[in-house]
């Protein structure tokens, strides 16, 4: 059998047999991380990390699972910093609840531009979403009265829980970043492996052959992008608050190539990438600044070397076990001799 | 009558593809549609499931309009379609082809009878239940699409060129199973260039030539006639 005795292979195993104490050895790695290290910076480049961990699965279910590629991200990011920004330094409302009121307003405007954007594709539903993404900035950059111009939003408030302030120094900030990702995913993984996960692939691969099979196309694409819009809203809010202060330039294209990259880089359609995809995108410029102003050079160069050897994303795999056969399967197969049940069977097996 | 289609017509752009076409079929038939490339086959049955929206005339089912419906909506009705050219989604597995095939049932025990159906029908599907569907073979495939629109229960199978492509054996065999998923109660419309087979195996035919019905009745009778055993079973 091919793969048997490859790299690849013989990881999957191993990580297959070792599942649990990975595990272990993983959770508790994550937990302690803030002890061992103490580093403020480092804790602030974690916590980053963990906020387009959260962008990332939100573009991922557009692009990885549902197939439709949004270069206009930024912009739900936007609306869920800025909303959330807003609610908190203006009216004092509680980070958590302004969290809720962005990631709401968010998830109304992806409806809404999803309506009569998605039923085009491809190319033209990118440039459309380009087009989103440059118009939230200038909203953002002209309407002073509310979002201050280009001034920016200073001194945003860190989220706190009666009288506990979630803050880079105190741990917080990071634990409260753990449990939000932890939620993400959870959410992505139930979602993928639902009814509705199963429609939005389906999308994916061929969308004829998805609407002949009863699924509501348009419905779906709407949901995707809104659920997407959703996230990246969490994500923006979150990163606001981390960063304690947000311009318009804050949320440029650059941010929305650079969950895309995340995306592509970690490996379309898996949820593992998405996490090793932002720890390189978003650590690596952190890491080589001794490169000065060629970091970025490293940084295109890592990306050109992917999409030559590696298009696929970096964690972009099927898995090459075995495949085992589901219990209820299994079981008749035991019973009964398939081989000559039928004539089908037999003319099948020559 | 349980399909019925009156005077349709359809363009593609400028092209007059169907010049007003009447076709019928009754509860439990085999009705299969014969015709060269081109002569507008395909489009009859993209324009039923309103794929292709037509600009005149009526398709009704069961005694409701169902002319340019939402193809999801169809097979909420009990339309059950495999598309030209297979149309299996390659990176999900066999089981989650199927499984999406039964997009449209909620009742669990439902599915689970339809997974029954599938794998007595196709044993060899139920080995592959985790294979991903892009590696199965031609005929396995032409399988799993056929299997994937039983899921849903329906009615009535609109079946467009089932033999397209496979090896001999392949193509017998998918034909026995037409007629063993008619013996089950469901309704099928079969589009075919394979006229031999196709003739042989249904109750009906239609021959559609440039996009109008240029000869129809039973299928015994239209594979006797001359001018068809000339121009499409290579005989004569």
């Amino acid at each position: 059998m091919k793969g048997k005795n490859t790299l690849l292979h013989q990881y999957e195993l191993f990580v297959d047999h070792n599942k649990l104490i990975l595990a272990i050895i993983l959770a508790v790695i994550i937990l302690l991380f803030p002890f061992v290290i103490g580093s403020q910076y480092l804790l602030t480049v974690s916590v980053k990390i963990g906020s387009y961990v959260i962008l990332a699965m939100g573009l991922n279910i557009l692009t990885g699972y549902t197939g439709l590629v949004s270069l206009g991200h930024a912009g739900f990011v936007a609306i869920g910093a800025y909303t959330t920004s807003l609610l908190t330094v203006r009216y004092n409302v509680n980070f958590f609840i302004a969290l809720l009121a962005g990631i709401t307003l968010a998830g109304i405007v992806g409806i809404l531009l999803g309506m009569p954007t998605l039923r085009v594709s491809g190319t033209y539903l990118s440039i459309i979403t380009l087009g989103f993404g440059e118009i939230i900035k200038m909203i953002a950059m002209n309407w002073n009265a509310v979002t201050n111009g280009t001034l920016g939003i200073k001194n945003i408030p860190k989220p706190s829980i009666g009288g506990f302030s979630f803050t880079v120094s105190n741990y917080g900030l990071y634990y409260l970043m753990i449990f939000f990702v932890i939620v993400v995913s959870c959410f992505c993984l139930a979602l993928v492996r639902s009814k509705t996960g199963r429609a939005l692939m389906a999308i994916r691969t061929d969308e004829l052959a998805a609407t002949m099979m009863g699924i509501n196309v348009t419905r779906y694409k709407i949901l995707a992008f809104s659920l997407s819009a959703i996230f990246c809203a969490l994500g923006g809010g979150l990163y606001a608050t981390l960063i304690g202060y947000i311009d318009p330039n804050t949320f440029n294209f650059d941010v929305s190539t650079m969950i895309l990259s995340i995306v592509i880089l970690g490996g379309m359609g898996t949820l593992r990438g998405m996490f090793i995809g932002a720890i390189i995108l978003i650590a690596l410029p952190e890491v080589s600044r001794f490169l000065m102003e060629y970091r970025f050079v490293l940084y295109g160069v890592i990306l050109v070397v992917m999409m030559r050897f590696r298009p696929q994303g970096i964690l972009g795999w099927r898995s090459t076990m075995p495949f085992k056969l589901s219990k209820h399967v299994q079981n008749e197969l035991n019973d009964t001799d398939l081989i000559h049940q039928t004539h089908v069977g037999e003319l099948a097996y020559e | 009558m349980m399909l019925s289609v009156r005077n349709l017509n359809t363009y593609y752009g400028a092209i007059y593809a169907l010049k007003g076409i009447d076709i019928d079929v009754d509860k439990g038939e085999i009705v299969s549609l014969i015709g060269s490339n081109g002569a507008g086959k395909t489009t009859l049955l993209n324009t039923i499931s309103g794929v292709v929206k037509s600009s005149k005339g009526q398709v009704t089912f069961k005694d409701r309009d169902i002319t340019n419906i939402s193809p999801y909506q169809l097979t909420k009705m009990g339309v059950g379609i495999s598309p030209e050219g297979r149309e299996v989604f390659p990176e999900l597995t066999v089981e989650e082809n199927l499984r999406i095939g039964a997009y449209i049932v909620n009742d669990k025990e439902k599915i689970r009878s339809g997974y029954d159906r599938v794998y007595e029908l196709f044993p060899r599907l139920k080995e592959r239940t985790k294979q991903q569907a892009g590696t199965l073979s031609g005929g396995e495939q032409q399988m799993l699409a056929v299997g994937r629109a039983l899921m849903s229960d329906p009615e009535i199978l609109l079946l467009d060129e089932p033999s397209l492509g496979l090896a001999p054996n392949y193509v017998t065999l998918i034909f026995d199973m037409i007629k063993e998923i008619n013996k089950q109660g469901v309704t099928i419309l079969l589009i075919e260039q394979n006229a031999n087979m196709a003739l042989a195996s249904s109750d009906r035919a239609y021959v559609i030539e440039n996009g109008l019905v240029s000869m129809s009745g039973d299928a015994k009778d239209i594979a006797n006639d001359p001018r068809v055993k000339k121009a499409y079973l290579g005989l004569g």
